[in-house]
């Protein structure tokens, strides 16, 4: 049999993970929120893409190598390393977390049909049968291949923010300057930046992906290489969406309530196509996240507690793994069919969870790769340890902030 | 009877009631069916102890006691060999291989045999998980009972304390081989990296035999993969020369070319070129699946003359459906089946026997042919033929059963 491409397919085999979780985590969430930002503060807070893409990178990069060191995923090592107890609210948050992050996908595929003037129920309904069929037919790492090809959608907001023209050198100075304060506003917005870069099921969903390909201690230079694409693209991404609502919405005073608008504002800027586009890549980022994330969400809970999984078998067999793919996509589904749920704020509220959630896994993490047992010559530095730890405190501070101020005050 | 999870935690009190510790791990000898306790570790304060089980007066639920003091505790080390019950077994993945499968210990039955307290089983089903988080009421409403299997059902593969070699190959020896190839196959695809690289190793070393029936049977090329970098490139040509060409083939097939090339360096000159032949076929013809090995007489023996040729190659064949008739250059010129040779008379010629009516492919046939062609004549093998009819290989139809349900 001829190696057709083989050595260039085993590569590829080997790359892949980072890219895409850095690729499927710009998600709607990513759009609203980021449009969000752009549309209420303008370039004020352009300054945080760059650290949190770098941050994106040091948490992306420690469950990489957790998961190459230790052999085995990241729900799996939780249950041994800590225990049942532990496991279970993991894997309750995780579980709530990655709910919200789904049905928000669903909301942004309404929106995105609501754009391209298509019918709504039978349209998300006739989707979800797509989505459904390619869940259970093609198997967790064929469906890879399909979503880099996706990727090529996020162009888009690279050139729409290019033909806005926007003031170059008001956003380099907005880059590299902090602004900060202590509106409830504000700090929100920051965990919703955190919880949609750095979500958990993107720990979760690269570790079992490095498992699954049997990656080696050899493999993690090129791993890093792959995190490090994932991240910046992730970061560049974000970057243009916040410059387009900036100079579209928030340079026009326009009341920023729902997505349409962020499409619609594109027009004067980037020409009539621009709400097609955008609809177009919400489409394809919603899709491309509700392929990941249930079956990312399924493996993860099953695995933890010993259940059967997998699409190769049947519900009898492995009755829990089903139940909670079929959850997720029931309940995405029936958003679309209660009237007058506010969408973006939906949305925005998906994200300030996760980033609320977030430090319990990081946590967690933290713990697993300090371990000389699990990690020997490959655990933490101290600095990794002081960046992921501050990391850490600051988001606690910032989610008990976010919840007790109104109580407090 | 006691769970491993209802000691852990729990304090100990000497025989005065004074505060000795907790319970982090309970120690047992793996020496038989049921490993006796041997110690406890109790943690108190920041540092580790370890009691002799002799120095138990009871172990409970809430609380155990002692029945020395504890100025008289001696230490205890555990020898090389023993097995920690919280460390190594509990919340761990491990191999079934009653059941064929990969289960996650979630609890661990102790009980007394004699004076002794023993493992007696684990619990791996959902009854136990329910139980330890303080929700047994789902265990009620949902009628869910415990599934416990027997400790020498278990085989562990890794944990901080590397079970011995000796372990290993007994565990392989006794249950592992009795398991069906496929079910190997299942077990060893459900293992996370490096249990998959101890199993595999242990087996490669017990037998290349078995290890080639489940290598056939692994379906991802990523696991082939780890697999070949488990074991020696001496074993792996080995095992790769047991298997038939075609099955060999579609192993390399997955392999990198550099490896690829050392393997069939070191093979025997018949079995590299035939592989090299299969190889160089385009992937998804009819060539790509037929073994170049195939059994054939001439038209003229006699049926005895047959048997006996049969007697002497069958080592060669996996599976025999089908007797060939070619001459001497590899002209097909017949067929008959094995039923056929056995029900006629020694003497008769094989040429009066056989089926000159063939139904064939030729090499770059689609596998739908392939297929197709067996399904409508309700074959068990296909010939693959050139143009001038001469027999390259067959296609077996275990080979293609395999295509039509690729998640078996």
């Amino acid at each position: 049999m001829k190696k057709n491409l083989a050595s260039l397919g085993i590569t590829l085999s080997i790359i892949g993970p980072g890219i895409i979780s850095g690729i499927v985590g710009n998600d709607v969430g990513a759009i609203a929120t980021f449009s969000l930002v752009g549309a209420e503060f303008g370039l004020s807070l352009l300054w945080i893409v760059l650290p949190v893409t770098i941050l994106l990178f040091l948490i992306q990069e420690m469950t990489a190598r957790l998961g190459i060191v230790t052999g085995k995923g990241f729900s799996d090592l939780i249950r041994e390393q800590f225990g049942l107890s532990i496991s279970f609210w993991a894997m309750l948050s995780l579980f709530c977390a990655n709910l919200m992050v789904t049905i928000a996908q669903f909301t942004g595929i309404l929106i995105a049909f609501e754009l391209l003037a298509v019918p709504k129920a039978i349209a998300s309904t006739l989707l979800c049968v797509l989505l459904l069929f390619i869940l259970l037919r093609g198997s967790y790492k064929k469906v890879e291949h399909i979503l880099l090809l996706f990727a090529s959608v996020y162009l888009s907001y690279i050139i729409a923010g290019i033909m806005i023209s926007p003031d170059w050198s008001a956003v380099g100075k907005a880059v590299i300057t902090p602004a900060f304060s202590w509106s409830a506003d504000y700090v929100a917005i920051l965990i919703a930046i955190i919880g949609t870069t750095i979500a958990p099921w993107m720990q979760f969903y690269q570790q079992a992906t490095i498992v699954d390909k049997g990656l080696k201690k050899e493999n993690l230079t090129i791993i890093r290489y792959d995190v490090a694409f994932g991240s910046i693209a992730a970061g560049i991404v974000a970057f243009f969406i916040i410059l387009t609502a900036a100079f579209t919405l928030f340079a026009n005073q326009l009341q920023f309530t729902d997505l349409q608008q962020a499409a619609q504002a594109l027009i004067p800027a980037a020409g009539e196509l621009a709400p097609f586009l955008f609809a177009t890549g919400l489409l394809a980022t919603a899709i491309m996240a509700i392929l990941v994330i249930p079956l990312s969400t399924a493996y993860a809970i099953t695995e933890s507690f010993g259940w059967e999984r997998g699409v190769d078998k049947t519900f009898r067999e492995a009755p829990v793994f089903y139940l909670i793919l079929g959850s997720f996509i029931a309940l995405g589904l029936l958003i679309g069919f209660i009237p007058s749920v506010p969408y973006l704020a939906f949305i925005y509220l998906a994200q300030i969870i996760n980033g609320m959630l977030l430090p319990i896994t990081l946590i967690l993490l933290l713990i697993l790769v300090n371990k000389p047992s699990l990690m020997g010559e490959h655990k933490n530095t101290l600095a990794h340890n002081l960046v992921a730890g501050s990391f850490i405190i600051v988001t606690v501070l910032l989610s008990l902030y976010l919840v007790l101020a109104p109580i407090l005050s | 009877m006691l769970f491993v999870s209802q000691l852990l935690n729990t304090t100990v009190y000497d025989n005065q009631q004074v505060h000795v510790g907790y319970i982090t791990d309970i120690i047992v000898k793996p020496s038989s069916n049921h490993p006796p306790v041997v110690g406890l570790e109790v943690q108190h304060k920041g540092t580790k102890n370890f009691i002799k089980y002799q120095d138990i007066e009871s172990l409970g639920e809430k609380r155990s006691t002692l029945n020395i003091s504890h100025k008289n505790l001696k230490t205890f080390t555990p020898h090389k060999g023993d097995l920690y019950l919280h460390s190594d077994l509990l919340e761990r993945q491990i191999v079934d291989t009653k059941g064929a499968r990969v289960v996650r210990v979630n609890d661990i039955q102790l009980g007394k045999i004699g004076s002794e307290l023993c493992l007696m089983s684990l619990a791996v089903g959902s009854n136990a998980i329910f139980r330890r988080l303080g929700l047994n009421i789902i265990n009620n409403l949902l009628n869910i009972n415990e599934r416990f299997i027997e400790w020498d059902a278990i085989n562990i593969v890794d944990a901080e304390r590397k079970p011995t070699a000796s372990l290993q190959l007994k565990m392989i020896q006794d249950d592992l081989s009795h398991l069906h190839p496929a079910d190997i196959a299942n077990i060893i695809e459900r293992l996370n990296t490096q249990q998959r690289h101890h199993i595999i190793k242990t087996l490669s070393e017990y037998s290349e035999d078995i290890t080639a029936d489940v290598l056939r049977e692994i379906e991802e090329p990523a696991k082939i993969r780890h697999i070949f970098d488990s074991i020696s490139l001496e074993k792996a040509v080995h095992i790769l020369e047991e298997m038939e060409p075609d099955d060999a083939a579609t192993i390399l097939d997955t392999l990198p070319e550099d490896k690829v090339t050392e393997l069939l360096k070191r093979m025997e000159k018949k079995d590299s070129a035939d592989l090299e032949e299969l190889l160089s076929y385009e992937e998804g013809t009819a060539a790509a699946h037929m073994n170049p090995n195939v059994l054939s007489v001439l038209p003229d023996h006699t049926v005895k003359q047959a048997i006996q040729h049969i007697q002497t190659v069958s080592d060669e064949f996996d599976s025999i459906y089908y007797v060939y008739v070619t001459t001497k250059t590899g002209l097909l010129k017949g067929v008959l089946s094995v039923r056929t040779l056995l029900v006629s008379k020694l003497t008769t010629k094989i040429k009066t026997l056989m089926q000159p009516n063939m139904i064939t492919v030729s090499p770059d046939s689609s596998e739908k042919e392939v297929i197709l062609k067996m399904t409508r004549y309700n074959l068990l093998a296909l010939c693959v033929t050139d143009e001038k009819n001469h027999l390259l290989g067959t296609i077996a139809v275990d080979d293609v059963l395999r295509l039509l349900v690729p998640s078996a």
